[in-house]
């Protein structure tokens, strides 16, 4: 494994040795082995059904596995969802998954709940109309679900998620169905975010975001990881350029710089 | 948003309601209106324990009825059989619903959907059959009478001053039930509802808030029939029927089910219509019927609901 | 509330309040109690009323049960200006009531005969009939020295009167001829199954039982299939056993039985054939006992009323004296309709039995007995004989074979439930209400053009029905039950109650009969009776779960649900229709809701809550096979038959009615995905 630049200084807060998830015959993930480190944002790549998701699920709970996920020194394969959570690991999903019954607000003041024996209502609203703030969401609060845009609606869900500063955050294609200006503020944001001390795993298919913020990448496919390092590097990994070609980047995004389209 | 238009009924109509609320039962003439009275107060008390199971948990229970009559039975033999006091009486009869709560609820709430609805069902028909066969123990068909914890000398005086003591308690359970809406627990209850998956990602605990809720729900089913039975004082397996399950799950949700004001109105609403609409005579029943069917099509959200939209429509 | 009035005359009326059963379980009782108090309100008018004041009657419903009789008794009481009351019929409704009565401080004549009523010190109460332990005194020395019984068995119900009967019963054989009962059984009222109760009186052995059964339907139901089991034992009943009501559904089944009863239809009275030509002419049908009852305890009444009219009132705004009335029918010596009324310290107003038989679905008066003839003379040890022998296993046998058969009508209903299930992920509450619809639709078709008939005509109906229920329940609500599994559950509860209230108001409270296409005869095999009606249900059930397995096995049509029942998405996408699916869903489990009512209606006849109860334990049985599985369905429906029939005969009666509920409660918390389902108890 390539030692990775302005890193070698952290250590690990996310540990994945040897993890397979098998669906009935098939395998999703098949010995997969990673680790992400304290402060850094980490991309995860891969072609449409590589297993980037079933990890994600993996290790927040969601599907069973075999092999060992470690995190902040404590051991995470089999814990139920809402403790991987108090772990402090939280996550969003493909599609967002907003609660219509609750306002923006409440949205995010669920993600605060472990603060809520320590701070009084007023300070969790506070703190709720702060996180929204810094998604792009402020004044909103009092909205219901439902009047927000697609990416507003993304933003809400990364505001929930890191309402009470996890030490990692896990996103699943934040940057889907975002135009240029919104992805550059939401690499502003992941940029915030780990300033603040989160951990970002970022599964993502525009690899110039990916480019632009992440610290390390690695790169999976049919499970397996074919290929880690900085961003450069891996995007010009002949395994990763082989597993990616003949797809069209939904940007129009290039896969090598030599490459022209 | 402009909140002026709307600040004015906003604020008038509970004070209006508190007024009526307390100058009713001095406007009664006869005492079958003040016992109806009585009456629908318990109804709120049970229908405000649904909403925290069908509204805020999403889910369906029939077993309200059952947990009635449980909190009734359970002030029966607490108070004629091992001489409580009526109080301690009271909150017994709540607590041992509240204690079946967790036992019917703790193995069905970790499945999803129609299972919780399919086991109050069957919890329902235990309870009923047990009160009818157990006659060492509840007297079966024949039925428990209950003394009353005072007497001021008249059925009617009784009944007025009882009346205060269950509004008190229907009132205090609305505050609880708004409270917890708007407290954590009524957030996570609402998560889970709509996506079990995502609120478990984000540490919500779904089983153990989903128990809380039902337990909740029987706490408050409990103790409206104890108070029942101390306003009836006389109860009969008869009463604790399947209907009366599925009549305080229609009085929520014509009420609204996700709003507790709407609860309240729908207990109340559906406790006094039977008496209104007697000139239908048999055909009250085959009209509710029709309603209940076109409740979902009609209107979802029930009364509530339709104020709600009414109140935005305006702006 | 009715009020009843005769011609008018001067001043302010004399009322009598009166509670009897208008609605509900027992509401013919109450319509010919009805129909006696016109007929009285008319005669005493007749007479000149009360001193020139009108006589009238106010009646409330007690709609067939206790907490209603309370309130009946409330919303009487709240009037304020009537001068006494008439209570129920029923000892249970009394027993619950007689606290409001003490309050009210008004005498009250009741019907009701358990001995209890007037033992616990109201001063208020009189009873216009034969209390229990004087009538059972007298069954059992016509038992005993009439029918030369020696070896008793009691059948009683679970409430007042029943548990009172047993009770009187029992003192009496001891008390006069020192035997005991040598066996006892009972049932709750409402219950529609005894078998396991009867075999266990043939198998102790009982040269005769004695039934103590408030509710003519529960005994009608009773004396049919001791018929139709073939049971060797005699049988003496209380007056229920004998009244009309019970007589239209036993008919011919009942001939042979002896009733003992304080009212007999023949009994020659002076004011008998009068009153009988007047009721008939009236109404155009025989008086019986509800009837007779409340037209002799308000002439009691009226006698009484003349003779304190004219007095002082002090505070009563009825113009009467409580005290005065009540001292008034104390010294009352009166010979109505039914027999002569005098009421001892106690209230008690009759004296006597009729022992009756029945010939030609007809009560015919044997002899009159009365106090005189009781005298104990205990028989000597070892005048009982020893028991017959009987085959244990033919007993399982005929349990298991009736467990079988109920068991096939659960698995056609829960079959309808797992249906829509699989095919929609609905699950229907209505399906026990089509199951009654199906059972009215047959009684009133098989009289027309006959059962067999009748039969297929409904389920054609049923059929096409399935589309006017599927318009009103689902497809407005369509994409609501996507999202929201609540919504389907709401709609098909309101129309299961518009549809149960819809069949009482077409088909009345009367519970229909229906006959079998497969008549109601029985096999006998070696020792076991097979009714032929519940073999017929055996042979329908297997012909349509074949019909139903080649359908989703060979059809195109079969296999196309079977594939939306999978993946409804991914059936979609593959060109399948889904709407017409779900049509087609519809409509079978509509079909096999109504074969499961008109194989039902023969055995159980059908009534308003008779959906209810079956759709329950239906219910309770697909999850227990494994809801959502269709063997299960049929399997769950078997076993549960076969379980209840064992639990109600070897355990208790109210084990057979919970079992269900038990093992969904047991599945459900250890295995929730049944005895036969898949795996994972969740279903996305």
């Amino acid at each position: 494994m390539n030692l990775k630049p302005g890193t070698w200084n952290l250590k690990p807060l996310l540990e994945v040795r040897d993890l397979t998830v098998a669906f009935g015959g098939l395998k999703a993930l098949d010995g997969f082995s990673m680790s992400v480190c304290a402060g850094e944002i980490h991309a995860l790549i891969g072609p449409n059904g590589s297993g980037k998701s079933t990890f994600l699920n993996a290790v927040t709970g969601l599907v069973a596995g075999r092999g060992q996920i470690v995190f902040n020194g404590a051991p995470l394969l089999g814990l139920p969802p809402y403790r991987v959570f108090r772990a402090g690991i939280a996550r969003s999903f493909q599609t967002p998954r907003l609660f219509p019954s609750l306002t923006v607000a409440e949205n995010t003041l669920l993600g605060l709940h472990v603060e809520c024996a320590r701070k009084t209502a007023r300070e969790l609203e506070q703190a709720a109309e702060a996180q929204l703030a810094r998604t792009g969401l402020a004044g909103r609060g009092a909205l219901p679900v439902d009047r927000l845009t697609a990416a507003e609606r993304r933003c809400l869900e990364i505001a929930r998620a890191v309402a009470h500063s996890p030490l990692l955050l896990l996103l699943d294609e934040p940057a889907a169905g975002m135009s240029a200006a919104e992805r550059q503020a939401l690499a502003a944001l992941l940029r915030e975010i780990r300033a603040s001390g989160t951990a970002i795993l970022l599964i993502e298919h525009d690899l110039k975001m990916v480019a632009d913020v992440a610290d390390c990448v690695t790169a999976l496919n049919f499970g397996k990881k074919i290929a880690e390092g900085a961003p450069a590097e891996v995007a010009s990994h002949p395994a990763v350029v082989e597993a990616y070609l003949g797809k069209r980047q939904e940007n129009g995004t290039q896969i090598n710089a030599d490459e022209r389209r | 948003m402009n909140h002026q238009g709307t600040k004015t009924p906003r604020l008038l109509l509970p004070w209006c309601l508190g007024v009526l609320v307390v100058i009713l039962p001095f406007l009664v003439k006869s005492p079958y209106s003040m016992h109806l009275l009585v009456m629908a107060g318990i109804y709120v008390i049970a229908t405000l324990g649904l909403y925290f199971v069908v509204g805020l948990c999403g889910q369906f229970s029939l077993a309200q009825g059952a947990f009635f009559a449980l909190g009734a039975y359970g002030l029966a033999l607490l108070q004629q059989k091992l001489h409580f006091p009526s109080v301690f009486a009271l909150l017994g009869g709540a607590l041992l619903a509240a204690l079946f709560g967790l036992v019917v609820g703790l193995p069905t709430l970790r499945l999803r959907g129609h299972y919780l609805a399919m086991a109050t069902i069957g919890f329902g028909e235990i309870v009923y059959l047990t009160l009818k066969n157990w006659i060492w123990l509840t007297n079966g068909p024949d039925g428990l009478n209950i003394r009353r914890p005072f007497w001021p000398g008249s059925v009617m005086a009784y009944d007025r001053i009882y009346y205060f003591v269950v509004v008190a308690v229907a009132v205090a359970a609305a505050f609880a039930a708004i409270r917890v809406r708007r407290s954590w627990w009524g957030r996570a209850l609402l998560a889970v509802r709509d996506n079990e998956l995502a609120a478990s990602s984000l540490g919500v605990a779904t089983t153990r808030v989903k128990v809380y809720a039902f337990m909740a729900s029987a706490f408050l089913g409990g103790l409206a029939g104890a108070m029942y039975a101390q306003a009836e004082t006389y109860i009969s397996p008869d009463f604790f029927n399947f209907d009366l399950s599925i009549m305080l799950v229609v009085m929520l949700l014509v009420g609204g089910r996700n709003s507790v004001g709407g609860a309240v109105a729908g207990a109340i609403l559906l406790g006094f219509l039977p008496e209104w609409l007697r000139f239908l005579k048999d055909y009250y029943m085959l009209i509710f019927g029709a309603l209940v069917t076109m409740l979902m099509i009609v209107m979802p959200n029930g009364l509530a609901g339709l104020w709600r939209k009414a109140v935005s429509s305006k702006q | 509330m009715l009020c009843l009035a005769g011609v008018s005359l001067a001043a302010e009326p004399v009322r009598i309040g009166i509670v009897t059963e208008l609605t509900g379980k027992n509401a013919l009782a109450g319509q010919q109690a009805r129909r006696g108090a016109q007929l009285a309100v008319e005669d005493i008018t007749g007479e000149g009323g009360i001193h020139g004041r009108r006589f009238e009657v106010v009646i409330e419903d007690s709609a067939s049960n206790n907490a209603g009789a309370v309130n009946a008794f409330n919303k009487l009481a709240a009037r304020g200006d009537l001068a006494g009351l008439i209570a129920p019929l029923r000892s249970t409704q009394v027993l619950a009531a007689l606290p409001r009565i003490n309050e009210i401080g008004l005498p009250t004549i009741t019907g009701a005969t358990n001995e209890l009523i007037t033992r616990l010190g109201c001063r208020w109460i009189f009873r216009n009939r034969t209390n229990d332990g004087l009538a059972a005194q007298l069954a059992v020395v016509y038992a005993v020295k009439k029918l030369g019984a020696r070896r008793i068995g009691i059948l009683h119900d679970t409430d007042a009167f029943g548990t009172g009967g047993r009770s009187a019963l029992t003192n009496a054989l001891r008390d006069l001829y020192n035997i005991e009962p040598v066996a006892v059984e009972n049932y709750n009222t409402g219950d529609r199954d005894y078998t396991g109760q009867l075999l266990n009186l043939r198998n102790a052995g009982c040269d005769l039982v004695i039934s103590y059964c408030t509710n003519e339907p529960d005994i009608g139901l009773i004396l049919r299939r001791y018929r139709q089991l073939g049971m060797p034992y005699k049988w003496l009943g209380s007056p229920s056993s004998g009244t009309s009501i019970s007589l239209n559904i036993t008919r011919r089944a009942a001939d042979g039985i002896y009733v003992f009863t304080d009212f007999s239809p023949e009994r020659a009275t002076p004011r008998g054939p009068t009153y009988r030509a007047e009721f008939r002419r009236r109404f155009g049908m025989d008086p019986d006992l509800a009837a007779t009852q409340i037209y002799d305890a308000l002439q009691l009444f009226a006698q009484a009323l003349r003779r304190v009219a004219g007095r002082a009132a002090g505070q009563s705004a009825s113009g009467i004296d409580p005290e005065a009335l009540r001292q008034a029918l104390l010294e009352t010596r009166h010979v109505g309709v039914a027999g002569p009324f005098y009421f001892d310290q106690y209230g008690n107003g009759r004296h006597d039995e009729v022992i009756a038989t029945i010939e030609n679905a007809r009560q015919k008066p044997l002899e009159i007995i009365d106090e005189s003839a009781i005298r104990r003379e205990p028989l000597p040890a070892g005048s009982i004989p020893p028991a017959p022998p009987y085959a244990r296993w033919a007993t399982a046998g005929q349990l298991v074979l009736e467990g079988i058969a109920l068991g096939s009508i659960y698995a056609l209903v829960a079959l309808g439930f797992v249906l829509l299930y699989n095919a929609a992920n609905l699950v229907n509450f209505a399906q026990g209400e089509l199951v009654m619809v199906a059972g009215y639709l047959l009684a009133t078709l098989a009289t027309r053009i006959g059962p067999l008939p009748g039969l297929l005509v409904v389920l054609a109906v049923m059929a096409a029905g399935s589309v006017v229920f599927r318009r009103c329940t689902y497809d407005p609500i369509a994409e609501l039950a996507a999202r929201d599994f609540t919504a389907f559950i709401v709609t098909t509860l309101g129309a299961s109650i518009f549809l149960k209230n819809l069949a009482r108001l077409i088909w009345g409270a009367e519970p229909a009969l229906v006959d079998s296409p497969f008549g109601h005869g029985s096999l006998e095999v070696a020792g076991i009776f097979m009714p032929t009606h519940e073999a017929g249900i055996v042979a329908i059930t297997a012909a349509a779960l074949t019909a139903l397995y080649i359908f989703f096995q060979r059809t195109m049509v079969g296999v196309r649900l079977r594939a939306v029942a999978q993946d409804r998405e991914t059936a979609g996408l593959m060109g399948i229709p889904v709407k017409k699916m779900i049509a087609i869903a519809f409509a079978g489990a509509v079909l096999l809701g109504g074969l499961g009512g008109v194989l039902l209606a023969p055995v159980y006849f059908v009534h308003p809550e008779v959906g209810s109860a079956v759709s329950l334990k239906a219910f309770s049985a697909s999850i227990v096979g494994g809801f959502g599985s269709v063997p299960g369905a049929i399997l769950g429906g078997l076993l549960l038959g076969v379980a209840e029939q064992l639990a109600g005969a070897y355990i208790s009666q109210a084990f057979r009615d919970g079992i269900a509920f038990v093992l969904l409660i047991l599945v459900l918390i250890f295995k929730p995905s049944g005895l036969f389902g898949e795996k994972s108890g969740e279903r996305a």
